[in-house]
């Protein structure tokens, strides 16, 4: 019979003190390496199950949102021993930066460059980053939400750094494309004719880039 | 190098700039640009916008935190945790 430590209610609130509130944020963790619903709700489950029974091994003041992480991947592949769909993609920086000059282009031709500053465009953020592809979504919701850096990220999803950061730039110029395009149809800025031409067919915007 | 393939190379450099994932040698390079020029400066705030929107709107995003919260505290009272 499995017997308590004298600690046990001191140690309970501390977990519900500090592992607890950080809930949402495995959830979304675990949302990003299991792709069924069910799947990433018993991956968050198992992962608290799991920080609970070894809480003892918790450094305290050490970062809490990390130490789950770790567990919720770590339980993650050891259940599923499976290789996550990797997109291949490739590496054109210079294409990278003509689409980023592109954008940024077009976000000042229709009068929106100040759209992210100005304008609430949570819901439609949202409802962007929702509509991207899974594995961009992923290091989106890891790197611009959860705010783990480029490596942890990677590990996390157990693909290279390199992936990590192509993926992100992918998904954010999809993200900017699809706001810059909400903000003009919504009739901010001043062009709204030419909301879906797309970046590439407009002049450069470093004009001497 | 000219200084459109510098205006290039920060352009292609301002998000990990941004992530705090550029090593110091080029930290330092982009912030001397972004000083000094005023194409980039005003690419950078655009960008800098996009990711701080990014980050507060995404926040929000799709857990519903409440019901899956009572369902861990359950299957952690099975194991003997004490709710506070």
């Amino acid at each position: 019979m499995e017997t308590r430590a004298p600690e046990q209610p001191e140690r309970d609130a501390e977990f519900a003190r500090v592992a607890l509130p950080l809930l949402p944020s495995i959830a979304r963790v675990a949302g990003s390496l299991a792709r069924d619903p069910s799947d990433a709700q018993d991956l968050v489950q198992d992962t608290f199950l799991k920080a609970y029974r070894h809480w003892n091994t918790f450094v305290p003041g050490s970062d809490c949102r990390r130490w789950l992480a770790a567990i919720c991947r770590n339980t993650y592949f050891a259940q599923q021993a499976r290789k996550r769909w990797v997109t291949a993609v490739g590496d054109d920086l210079e294409l990278e930066t003509f689409a980023a000059i592109q954008l940024h282009k077009l976000a000042r031709d229709q009068g929106v460059e100040e759209m992210f500053a100005r304008l609430d465009l949570a819901p439609a953020i949202r409802r962007a980053i929702e509509a991207l592809p899974e594995a961009f979504r992923d290091v989106v919701l890891l790197v611009d939400v959860e705010e783990f850096r480029y490596e942890e990220a990677a590990e996390l999803l157990g693909i290279p750094v390199g992936t990590v950061r192509s993926r992100l730039y992918r998904a954010r110029r999809q993200l900017q494309q699809a706001l810059l395009e909400y903000a003009v149809d919504a009739g901010f800025g001043r062009a709204a004719s030419a909301t879906r031409t797309s970046p590439r067919a407009t002049g450069a915007h470093h004009d001497k880039v | 190098m000219t200084k459109s393939d510098d205006c290039a190379a920060i352009v292609r450099q301002l998000w990990p700039f941004l992530d705090g994932a550029l090593p110091d040698a080029w930290e330092a390079r982009v912030v001397t640009h972004l000083e000094g020029c005023v194409n980039c400066r005003s690419h950078f705030d655009f960008e800098r916008e996009f990711i701080t929107a990014v980050r507060s709107a995404g926040a929000q995003i799709g857990v519903d935190a409440d019901e899956l919260r009572q369902r861990v505290v359950d299957a952690l009272t099975a194991q003997g945790f004490t709710p506070a």
